[in-house]
């Protein structure tokens, strides 16, 4: 696969992925750029890969976690809530604007590594031997975490819908 | 994991948005930049290939001047001019040693040469024809 060609195909995966990530479009940009020059140095390495999607969103991750630990030293980064969820929403579509509001703002409240699994599973359509090998745990890792996150996105959606009525 | 089905429905029902065409082409152009950067010398690499350069192209102007320096002094001796009588003398051991299983007159030559440029300022010469049969003679055993 081509740079062109993996930009393409996979570009706007990523960059949601980032910006779910990192929860900032602009930073995503800065990383996703950083994943495709750095994908120019291993080019030949890249075309060689049985499973170019896989080793791109580790490659992403990777980026995104340096990212993190160079502008913070080390420290996590917390956006408000309210802010991250509008981040989220901006960077997902769907037919109805109800669920939408109502899943951005509940994957804005699960923990973070649970809700990587979840939008890596629902939006980016990885398997969860590919979300294990991008997240570098075993799979049984990734299937609890998909499994807790699930569960508490599904308490925050209908704690939010005992709010509204 | 009947409680997060319909956590799943509305999750499923969602799909990212597509990257906006401006960063697209931002990320390919940078890329792009990259690409030719990596294509090109760094200026350290830059510089030791300069200097290798340099090198090699003294060894090859001083292997030339070497070589030039040693035909102009076999056409010398080629052309009758002598060679030292010590120097023969002194040579003719090692010549015979290193000639007995070789026939190759182009070692002789270079033996010439090497004890000619040794032995030239001494002044005392002998023609070239003359060494020659000389050794010749050592070699063969006549």
């Amino acid at each position: 696969m081509k740079i062109e060609e993996a930009l393409d195909s996979l570009g706007d995966k990523l960059y949601n992925y980032l910006t779910i990530k990192l929860g900032s479009p602009q930073d995503a940009e800065d990383v996703l750029q950083e994943v495709f020059c750095r994908l120019i140095r291993y080019k030949l390495r890249f075309r060689l890969i049985r499973n170019p999607s896989a080793y791109l969103f580790q490659m992403a991750r990777n980026e995104a976690a340096d990212f993190l630990r160079k502008r913070k030293r080390g420290q996590k980064i917390r956006y408000p809530e309210e802010e991250f969820s509008k981040v989220i929403k901006d960077s997902l579509k769907g037919p109805d604007q109800k669920a939408l509001d109502k899943a951005s703002e509940a994957l804005a409240k699960i923990p973070d590594k649970q809700r990587e699994v979840i939008v890596l599973k629902f939006f980016e359509q990885l398997t969860f031997e590919e979300i294990a090998r991008v997240c570098g745990v075993p799979m049984g890792t990734i299937t609890s975490r998909y499994r807790y996150g699930m569960e508490k996105l599904r308490k925050t959606m209908e704690g939010r819908d005992e709010k509204y009525e | 994991m009947k409680n997060t089905n319909k956590a799943a429905k509305i999750l499923e029902q969602l799909s990212p948005k597509p990257m906006p065409s401006e960063i697209k082409e931002r990320i390919l152009l940078k890329a792009r930049q990259k690409k030719r950067e990596y294509g090109t010398l760094s200026p350290a690499y830059r510089a030791l290939f300069g200097i290798s350069l340099i090198l090699l192209l003294v060894v090859l102007l001083s292997d030339l001047v070497i070589r030039k320096n040693e035909c102009r002094y076999l056409v010398s001796v080629m052309n009758g001019q002598q060679v030292s009588e010590d120097t023969l003398e002194e040579g003719l051991k090692e010549m015979t040693d290193g000639l007995i299983n070789s026939e190759d007159e182009s070692y002789l030559n270079q033996w010439l040469a090497r004890h000619y440029r040794r032995h030239k300022k001494h002044g005392r010469l002998r023609n070239y024809q003359d060494v020659l049969d000389i050794l010749k003679e050592e070699i063969n055993g006549t």
